[in-house]
């Protein structure tokens, strides 16, 4: 589920002109905070979202409570008197839009949808924040881990379903299908012909007979009827007889450097299955 | 129709429509499949979709639409009254308050019999309070009372919901309030069932009673129907029956209203008869609605509740006006 | 069977209805219970057959408190004809009628014969055979005290007790459903009646009792209750009195 916030959360980039080595840098959205750590030295950033810190929807939430958090507010952002504002989409829409008449510097990234969104991400901010060689550097290293990961291209793609609560699962187009496919794996987009997030029923799923599951995060403190409807008995028979994954969420609910420790996972899994 | 055709016909569109409800769904499992995935015991896909995910939905529609028709006819006997419904005069929606408690406290989870119990108090907590508010054939203090009640257990549903941390919590109002038996499963079939059927029992017992009250309750005491008794297995048999039918498929209003109606002319209009006619006609039509769902709306499935409600409120409205002389609304 | 009651009080809310009141009712007698509007005659009849509010005092058949009967088995003894003429759903006359079969019927089958018999018997003496088929709600105001008294009658009890069962017809019918009360009353039947047409009363009573402020006044022979001295402190009427043949009859003429 967080995947999706995360995923609504970033909107096309939009560069303006900002100081060549912006000194007082905010981030109001997840994703960019994380994309914001891994590349600007921590006495440049003023601010990150509070989510940053949340180890249920950020890889880097040790680092980022060392920092200020903000909750996207526009008056709270202006009082932080930022030099270049980092945003998303999501919650944050109408203080973006306060803050851009107001007439502060804002970097709007999109979300990452496949794995060269990362590096295209990595490359705007790292150009806005004057970190240009360091969003450089990282994608190098990047790049040699994911040719380390890379599933072979002539092997045959077995089938990944990542079944989040309320039948939710990714389709086409989308950071898990790339990185599925980067791991030797379809989606259930794949299979069943639709992009984005899908809604699939248990009886679908049941007939797709996935090869790798992963549940994601069951929210089941406090219960709720989507976390109850895990304990289906059709779906607990299903798994006793397909393969389990579980992928920590932050790693691809954004998609960040570390989005490859994901991909790392589910190459694992896909080796296991052979 | 003779009345005993009446309830074969009936029967047999029951088992049809329990049938087609086990055919119907977006994997094709053909009739043949369907009939040897039955017998066997397999655990391959075919087996596991139709016992596991259409078996139960099948006996929920089957087993709510029952209480939900039979406790209609025999609320309306019992008030005197063609306009009540559990799902008009609130006694769903406070079940399902009891529901949402039962779950989202986690209550339910050590003790999974404190779903229905807490749905089935709901219920019983509801029809005591309209008793307390409305005398008989006041259809129009019923249905205020109903709807004040409703409101003020959906705000209460509402509101728990939105207080739990948990972020589905808040997306699951839309199934408290439209109702749902996509998914279910036999753990839920087994958890309301035999609740379901101890209603009925229950309210099946006071068929003779309720005929003998429609000349009003004077004479029905003369002749020596328990009144303070009829009351009270009525109030349980309708607590019992919607209370543990809420607690697995939330609120689907308007069945208990439209099958009694159409069936009153067939049955000759005697409550006795009425209400195993209601109970069948109840099954059949949320039966059919399910399927409707799952045939109108592939994949992203409308909720039960919603298809009910755009039959059922048109329905109600002509009751309404129909009716508007007789009790004066 | 001999009905006795007594010492019957009714109370509302502080209110005294029915004040202390004792009678008996005896097979083959029609009584009359007359009395001003308020006097407390339905309620008293209500407290007789257990409907109503909470009432004191004893009411035994046959010295058996009625108490200890069992409530059908009461229901079978003691026919009950109230006020009330609401009939809910579209119910046929015939349907209405078997209805009062209710105490005698068991389990969930079809009514038995000797109620079928019970109830096209009840219809032929209040001669509601033509109408017995249409639904009672669209009956006239006659026909349908005619269908209810029906009702009374196929209980087929040892008493009856009927409340204005002449109320709203017009003098046909007041006159028709006399003489079926009077009838069964001479075929053994114990029948306590509320009227208000004192007329009636006097000519077909065989008792009167007269209740004035929720309390019995006089009861007797209807000569003996229809006295000036009664109309005037019970009514504040009086009346014209004549004689028609052996009968005697009263008409309330003016008020005082």
């Amino acid at each position: 589920m967080r995947y999706l916030l995360a995923a609504a959360m970033l909107v096309l980039a939009s560069v303006r002109p900002a100081p060549a080595m912006p000194q007082r840098i905010v981030s109001i959205n997840v994703c960019t905070d994380q994309l914001l750590m891994a590349l600007v030295e921590p006495e440049r950033i003023a601010s990150v979202s509070f989510l940053a810190a949340d180890p249920a929807t950020s890889v880097r939430w040790r680092q980022a409570a060392a920092l200020h958090l903000n909750h996207g507010r526009a008056e709270e952002i202006m009082a932080l008197q930022p030099d270049l504002v980092v945003a998303g989409t999501y919650a944050a829409r109408a203080t973006a839009s306060i803050l851009k008449k107001l007439g502060y510097t804002l970097l709007e990234l999109r979300p990452a949808a496949s794995i060269q969104d990362i590096r295209d991400n990595l490359l705007t901010l790292g150009q806005a924040t004057g970190s240009l060689n360091q969003a450089r550097k990282l994608i190098d290293v990047f790049d040699q881990r994911l040719e380390r990961l890379r599933y072979p291209a002539e092997g045959t793609r077995k089938l990944f379903v990542n079944y989040a609560l309320n039948g939710w699962t990714s389709g086409t187009g989308t950071l898990v299908a790339d990185l599925a496919h980067h791991a030797g794996f379809d989606v259930a987009g794949d299979r069943l012909g639709f992009q984005g997030l899908g809604n699939v029923s248990l009886e679908r799923l049941i007939l797709l007979s996935p090869d790798l599951i992963d549940l994601g995060n069951d929210w089941a403190d406090p219960p709720s009827l989507a976390s109850q409807s895990q304990g289906h008995p059709a779906l607990q028979s299903l798994l006793q007889r397909t393969a389990q994954v579980s992928v920590d969420e932050p790693l691809w609910s954004c998609g960040t450097p570390w989005t490859l420790d994901a991909l790392a996972q589910l190459r694992q899994a896909r080796d296991a299955l052979e | 129709m003779t009345y005993p055709l009446l309830m074969i016909v009936l029967t047999v569109a029951v088992s049809a429509a329990f049938g087609v409800s086990l055919l119907t769904g977006p994997s094709d499992i053909g009739l043949a499949e369907l009939m040897s995935s039955l017998g066997s015991a397999g655990a391959d896909s075919t087996a596991l979709i139709l016992e596991e995910i259409r078996l139960p939905r099948a006996i929920l529609g089957l087993a709510i639409g029952a209480s939900l028709g039979l406790s209609g006819a025999a609320l309306q006997g019992y008030l005197r009254n063609p306009l009540a419904e559990p799902g008009i005069i609130g006694i769903s929606a406070t079940a399902a308050l009891g529901a949402v408690i039962a779950i989202y406290t986690g209550l339910s989870l050590a003790y999974p019999l404190a779903l229905p119990i807490l749905a089935i108090a709901g219920s019983v907590l509801a029809v005591l309070v309209l008793q307390l508010l409305v005398g008989p054939g006041g259809a129009l203090s019923l249905i205020l009372a109903g709807v004040a009640l409703s409101s003020l257990a959906g705000a209460l549903t509402s509101l728990a919901l939105n207080l739990s941390p948990n972020p589905f919590a808040a997306l699951e109002i839309i199934f408290w309030m439209l109702g749902s038996i996509a998914d279910r499963s036999m753990d839920h079939v087994h958890l309301a069932v035999p609740f379901m059927a101890a209603g009925w029992v229950v309210l099946m017992t006071t068929a003779r009673s309720l005929d003998v009250l429609s000349l009003g309750e004077e004479t029905a005491g003369g002749l020596g129907v328990d009144l303070s008794r009829t009351r009270l297995l009525v109030v349980t048999g309708t607590a019992i029956s919607v209370g543990a039918a809420t607690a697995v498929s939330g609120v689907i209003g308007f069945v208990g209203l439209i099958v009694p109606h159409l069936l009153r002319p067939l049955v000759g209009h005697r409550p006795s008869r009425l209400l195993p006619a209601s109970a069948l006609g109840g099954a059949l039509l949320l039966l059919l609605s399910d399927i409707g769902v799952r045939l109108l709306t592939p994949g992203t499935e409308l909720k039960l509740g919603v298809l009910t409600a755009l039959v059922g409120a048109p329905f109600f409205l002509s009751l309404i006006l129909r009716h508007r002389s007789t009790y004066g609304l | 069977m001999k009905l006795e009651a007594a010492n019957i009080s009714v109370a509302v809310r502080g209110a005294r209805l029915v004040n202390e009141a004792s009678f008996g009712l005896g097979g083959g007698e029609l009584v009359g219970l007359i009395g001003p509007n308020g006097a407390g005659k339905s309620t008293l009849l209500k407290a007789v057959v257990g409907v109503g509010p909470r009432a004191a005092g004893t009411v035994s058949l046959d010295s058996r408190p009625l108490h200890s009967y069992a409530r059908l088995e009461r229901a079978r003894l003691l026919a009950y004809l109230p006020q009330e003429r609401r009939v809910e759903w579209r119910l046929s006359s015939r349907e209405v009628v078997m209805l009062g079969r209710y105490p005698h019927q068991r389990g969930f089958g079809p009514p038995s014969d000797a109620s079928r018999q019970a109830v096209e018997r009840a219809l032929s003496l209040v001669e509601a055979e033509p109408i017995a088929d249409r639904e009672f709600r669209v009956l006239s105001g006659g026909e349908k005290a005619r269908v209810l008294l029906a009702r009374a009658l196929a209980v087929e009890a040892p008493i009856l007790l009927a409340d204005e069962p002449t109320a709203g017809l017009d003098p046909y019918h007041q006159l028709h459903v006399m003489e079926i009360l009077r009838g069964i009353a001479d075929a053994g039947v114990a029948v306590l009646i509320v009227l208000h047409d004192l007329t009636l009363a006097g000519r077909f009573a065989d008792r009167l009792i007269l209740m004035n402020r929720s309390r019995i006044v006089d009861s007797g022979p209807a000569g003996q209750v229809l006295t000036d001295a009664n109309l005037k402190h019970a009514y504040s009427v009086n009346a014209l009195r004549r004689d028609e043949g052996s009968e005697q009859f009263v008409v309330p003429w003016r008020r005082l």
